[in-house]
């Protein structure tokens, strides 16, 4: 990805945060590119037989997506808590469009079956999860936000507590209740 | 809508219970909530998902999507489409390697899961690795142990070479490792799993194969915790393509993973022996104690230096037992002869090391003559031992009394609800009997493991008239009892992940469901309690529902109910007469005999909330004596009982609807009380176990 693009991206972002509607709709064929990008390395590496490291991926995409240095110290937690939230818009609208495509509908057995490869727990069906993240948004809004900032937008501790402005300490016991919140929900009957 | 003062209590609790232990928290809990049970559930049910969250949403979200994208753009992109190669309709994608991409198929002519690697085309273009692949490949399906994937046919189909395996359903070591991150695994399971892989490496060496690609992605841990070694004789072939594979990755900067568990010898490129195996096992030693491997390198070349020069770090004195971080030393010597020589050698020392058992193999093994490294210790190998066949004989003694079936016996039913004698007989499509399992006896309502190759069931024990539970196996002869409580137990369930059994029993004067470890340690634990009859029927293929008949006292008509397991919530499915309920395996709909107008059987959409859906359809014949429902494990087929013939129907679904084909009779079979529960079950081989009469009644 060329340092032009990321400039975009990053100028479309903080577009986004001063209100601009449209460059959501740029955005996201931009973040798409990417992620077929990502697809690509990790099928790669997969068949080297290197496991992917979460953080390191995370951080590459950063780094490709956002040119940080035009983004201010102070603001860039902040920054990355929109990151969080755009990046949850988009992998789900991703996760949405494939369902359909490949499954014809019905995101649930998607998890399936798939014993061989991952436990299906580990990986949650992305488009449950959201739902389940804007009901839990309605009974305590920080609790998802902090999913949203740490699963989707692959923040540390550390930096989720700076965005919302609260200690570690909370963040990590938000962390521990909305799991076990979010699971009771997913276990649920699907639909 | 929990208000925010409740909310807040919630939180408050849950946090305070978490700082006690995970057996005191019930009490605390119920203690904080003072006789508020409203809330006292809320944070028991959030507390009950507490311990499972661990690898919960551990990746990322981004991580996930990329390997969704990832899995379908193989098929879609990267690689021609294939939809069936020879003999085989493929089903999916289920891994990719070096080599090729590994896909679940059918077996149209034996109507058997299969797994089928198709190698990859460039691969395919290199006449010299083709005629090596045969070769290996020949080699290793000679093979024949439960530790090593079967290989059934290596074939070629336009241009395109192939080998079929038995399909392993179970988790990547790899994956059990990614669990545990950042720690290792305990030293206990590492063991076990370790020396399973190298019985399989010990057969494989001494009928002259090498592996030559140890590591965690071919190694695959069953629910049963049976583990199989994958990519026998086909390994060769990734270490002739080094040479070029190390071009590409240096040029694009990718880190490989392979070659961290290479030899030296290996990484060389020198005359590899068996003994390279040894050291890629230490590697995966090393790795699945300390979670992190012994040599890493941003780049193929400084990880192959690591691996020629440099020793490892010291394995963390929590992570392992001295005589274990000892033993994984030997094993990654750089110079071949100063590691074990043999995986006999090794097995031996690790179980010696950790002085624990792995079942009867652990004493039926013949210590190899010790090596001259090893006289010092000679002593204590000596009184290990001794200690080993004294604790071997105990626990073959223990195993005897307590796997005593019932005796036999011709006696007569003394009322309905007695079992006649029965054969669990294995027969295929065509009605042919294929063997038995287990011995004769008064059996009802079997079902399988995850894996199909245990069968749990009631047995009935003629001279007190009661049932208690046994595990008969597909390999072991002994059949192992489970329950042996007075209480009748039935209607026993295998749970998906392989950890419990389900079942019916009426220990309180009524028939409730429990759950008991299937290892047989630990207690049993009650799981539906009620005053009415409850009769489980099916366990969800997520192993989060269960299916049950309900039936009030003093009422013949019992209806359907499906039970939410993690938060106990229960739905009426069916009110109306209704049983031997089975949900298809995508869990979209349930299938159930009817007896609202005859016995027919009826296919119903389980919507939101488990509550049923569209209209009842009727998908048996006329004849109004159909009866136990039973799905293909692709839920494309349904069979039933129609007076005494083992009915076929075929399905198509499409999203709300569902398609039913006419039914057609496959054969008879002799059976004993056809409206019962279970009284066959389908494999996902094809094959359908059966309660059949036995000849001496």
């Amino acid at each position: 990805m060329s340092i032009d693009i990321t400039n975009e991206i990053t100028d479309l972002l903080l577009a986004w945060n001063d209100g601009e509607q449209a460059a959501l709709e740029k955005l996201v064929p931009l973040v798409e590119v990417e992620l077929r990008r990502l697809a690509r390395s990790y099928m790669r590496r997969e068949r080297t037989g290197h496991t992917l490291q979460t953080t390191a991926l995370i951080n590459e995409v950063y780094l490709r997506l956002i040119n940080a240095r035009r983004v201010s110290w102070h603001n860039r937690a902040h920054f990355f808590g929109i990151a969080a939230r755009i990046m949850r818009r988009i992998l789900v609208d991703f996760s949405r469009t494939r369902a359909y495509q490949k499954r014809g509908g019905g995101a649930f057995q998607v998890a399936f079956d798939e014993a061989l490869v991952v436990a299906p727990i580990d990986d949650p069906d992305l488009l449950a999860l959201d739902e389940a993240l804007t009901e839990l948004a309605r009974v305590d809004e920080r609790k998802a936000q902090v999913v949203e900032m740490r699963f989707f937008g692959g923040l540390t501790e550390k930096e989720t507590s700076v965005a919302l402005n609260v200690s570690p300490e909370t963040v990590r016991r938000d962390w521990r209740l909305a799991k076990s919140w979010l699971l009771r929900r997913l276990s649920e009957y699907p639909q | 809508m929990i208000d925010k003062d409740r909310w807040a209590k919630v939180e408050s609790i849950y946090h305070a219970a978490l700082e006690h232990e995970p057996e005191e928290r019930a009490a605390f809990v119920s203690n904080e909530c003072a006789g508020d049970h409203e809330l006292e559930s809320e944070v028991g049910s959030l507390l009950k998902f507490d311990g499972q969250s661990e690898a919960f949403m551990q990746t990322s979200a981004l991580n996930v999507a990329a390997k969704t994208l990832a899995a379908s753009q193989v098929t879609s992109e990267d690689e021609p489409k294939i939809e069936d190669i020879g003999p085989y309709h493929l089903i999916k994608l289920i891994g990719e390697g070096g080599t090729g991409n590994v896909y679940l198929a059918v077996d149209t002519r034996l109507d058997r899961r299969v797994a089928i690697k198709i190698l990859t085309v460039d691969f395919t273009e290199d006449v010299d690795r083709v005629s090596r692949f045969k070769q290996e490949a020949r080699a290793t399906s000679s093979l024949n142990h439960p530790n090593i994937v079967t290989i059934f046919e290596v074939g070629e189909s336009q241009g395109r070479y192939y080998i079929v395996t038995e399909f392993v359903e179970g988790v990547i070591l790899r994956a059990r490792m990614a669990a545990a991150l950042p720690k290792g695994l305990d030293a206990q399971t590492t063991v076990s799993i370790i020396t399973q892989v190298l019985q399989a490496l010990d057969a494989a060496h001494r009928a002259g194969i090498i592996h030559r690609d140890i590591k965690p992605e071919n190694i695959i841990v069953r629910a049963d915790d049976l583990v199989k070694v994958l990519d026998f004789g086909i390994a060769k072939l990734d270490a002739s393509q080094r040479a070029s594979v190390d071009h590409l990755t240096t040029r694009t900067g990718v880190v490989i993973g392979t070659a961290a568990y290479m030899s030296p010898e290996q990484a060389r490129g020198q005359k590899v022996d068996h003994r390279t195996d040894i050291f890629s096992v230490g590697i995966v030693l090393y790795e699945m104690l300390c979670g992190r491997k012994p040599f890493e390198g941003e780049t193929w070349s400084d990880v192959m230096a690591a691996v020629l020069v440099k020793d490892p770090p010291p394995i963390d004195s929590a992570a392992a037992p001295s005589a274990l971080k000892l033993i994984v030393e030997r094993c990654l010597d750089k110079d071949p002869d100063k590691r074990f020589q043999s995986a006999g050698d090794l097995m031996f020392a690790l179980r010696q090391a950790t002085n624990t058992e792995n079942g009867p193999s652990a004493i039926n093994h013949n210590p190899p003559p010790p090596s001259a490294s090893w006289h010092r210790t000679g002593l204590v190998i000596a009184a290990i031992i001794i200690v080993l066949l004294i604790a071997g004989i105990v626990w073959l003694t223990a195993n005897h009394t307590v796997g005593e079936p019932p005796k036999k016996s011709l006696r007569a039913p003394s009322d309905s609800e007695s079992e006649s004698e029965t054969t669990l007989t294995w027969i295929d499509r065509n009605g042919t009997a294929q063997g038995t399992i287990g011995e004769p006896a008064e059996y009802s309502g079997p079902a399988f493991s995850p894996d199909e190759q245990q069968v749990v069931v009631a047995l009935n024990d003629p001279d007190v008239d009661k049932r208690d539970l046994w595990i008969l196996s597909r390999t072991k002869r002994e059949p192992r009892r489970l329950t042996s409580d007075p209480a009748d137990e039935m209607n026993p369930l295998w749970s998906p992940d392989g950890r419990w059994i389900f079942f019916t029993a009426n220990r309180n004067g009524a028939r409730n469901i429990y759950r008991v470890p299937a290892s047989g340690n630990g207690p049993t634990e009650s799981v539906l309690a009620s005053n009415e009859d409850l009769n489980l029927e099916d366990i969800s293929s997520t192993g989060r529902f269960l299916v049950f008949n309900f039936r009030n006292k003093g009422d013949d008509v019992p209806g359907v109910g499906l039970l939410s397991l993690p938060d106990k919530r229960r739905v009426v499915f069916a009110s109306a007469p209704a049983r031997s309920a089975r949900l298809s395996p995508d869990q979209k709909w349930m299938a159930y005999t009817s007896n609202r107008n005859g016995s027919v059987i009826a296919v119903r959409r389980v919507g939101a909330g488990g509550q049923p859906a569209g209209d009842e359809q009727v998908v048996s014949g006329s004849s109004g004596a159909a009866t136990t429902a039973m799905w293909r494990a692709d839920g494309k087929e349904l069979f039933y009982l129609e007076g005494g013939v083992l009915m076929s129907v075929q399905i198509e679904t499409n999203g709300d609807r569902l398609i039913a084909g006419e039914p057609r009779p496959l054969f008879k079979i002799n059976v004993e009380d056809q409206e019962r529960r279970n009284r066959y079950l389908v494999g996902s081989d094809g094959l359908f176990l059966v309660l059949l009469k036995s000849k001496a009644n």
